[in-house]
C-alpha cells in the first residue's frame, strides 16, 4: 500500500486534535505532517505491507480526528467542574481549622457540657422531677 | 538526508529533544529556515529511509507525552 495523503481544514481542525488522532495510528503508519496555507496535509505510511483500503484508512482517520476534537470539546466544557471536584478531594483531606483547634484543646466535638443537644422536652421532664423532689423535701 | 518539518506543527523543543534521543543512530544537525526546521545527518548503519520515518514518529510521540 502506497501513501496515504489528504489534507484537513486547519478552520475547523485543532492542531491537539490532530496529535491525538495522529498517536492512535502511530503503531500502524508512520506520519509525517505539514501545513500549507490553512490545510493540513496528513501522510500516512503503512509500517509493514497489508492490504488495506487508502480510503478506509483515511475514513478512520478522520472518524479518529473527530472522536479527537469531541473529547476536546467535553473536556474544555467540563474543566469548572473537575477543577471543583478535585478541589473538594483536596480540601476534605486537609484537617480544618476547628479540627486542630479542637485537638490542640484536648476537647471533642461530641461531648455536650453544658447540654445544647439535649432536646427540649427532656430538659422540661428533669426540670419537673427536680421541682417535685424539692416540693416533696420542703414538706418533710 | 533532510527532514523539513514545519515549525506550526513541530515544536522546536521536541524535534531537539528528538535529535538529543537519535544521537547514537544519527549525528542530526538542527537548523531553522524559514517556517521551517530542518534536521539533516546520515545514519551510520540504519537504512535512511527507516530512521527518517521512525524520528518523524518519535517527534510526534514526545510532542504527545
Amino acid at each position: 500500500m502506497n501513501k496515504i495523503l489528504f489534507s484537513l481544514n486547519s478552520k475547523i481542525t485543532s492542531l491537539e486534535a490532530l496529535y491525538s488522532a495522529c498517536y492512535v495510528f502511530i503503531d500502524k503508519f508512520y506520519i509525517y505532517l505539514d501545513k500549507k496555507g490553512e490545510n493540513f496535509i496528513v501522510s500516512l505510511q503503512p509500517k509493514t505491507q497489508v492490504k488495506a483500503d487508502p480510503r478506509k484508512v483515511e475514513g478512520e482517520f478522520r472518524n479518529e480526528l473527530l472522536n479527537s476534537l469531541l473529547r476536546e470539546k467535553i473536556t474544555g466544557n467540563n474543566s469548572k467542574i473537575r477543577e471543583y471536584i478535585i478541589g473538594q478531594a483536596l480540601y476534605s483531606s486537609v484537617p480544618s481549622e476547628i479540627d486542630e483547634f479542637l485537638s490542640k484543646t484536648g476537647e471533642d466535638y461530641q461531648e455536650d457540657p453544658l447540654g445544647i443537644a439535649i432536646p427540649w422536652e427532656e430538659k422540661a421532664k428533669k426540670r419537673a422531677k427536680a421541682g417535685k423532689a424539692r416540693k416533696k423535701a420542703g414538706a418533710k | 538526508m533532510i527532514i523539513k518539518l514545519n515549525k506550526e506543527i513541530y515544536p522546536v523543543k521536541a524535534v531537539r529533544k528528538a535529535v538529543h534521543f537519535y544521537r547514537k543512530i544519527a549525528a542530526f544537525k538542527l537548523k531553522e529556515e524559514g517556517g521551517y526546521l530542518l534536521v539533516s545527518g546520515k545514519p551510520e548503519k540504519e537504512d535512511e529511509e527507516l530512521v527518517r520515518d521512525e524520528f518523524l514518529n518519535f517527534v510526534l510521540g514526545i510532542i504527545r507525552q
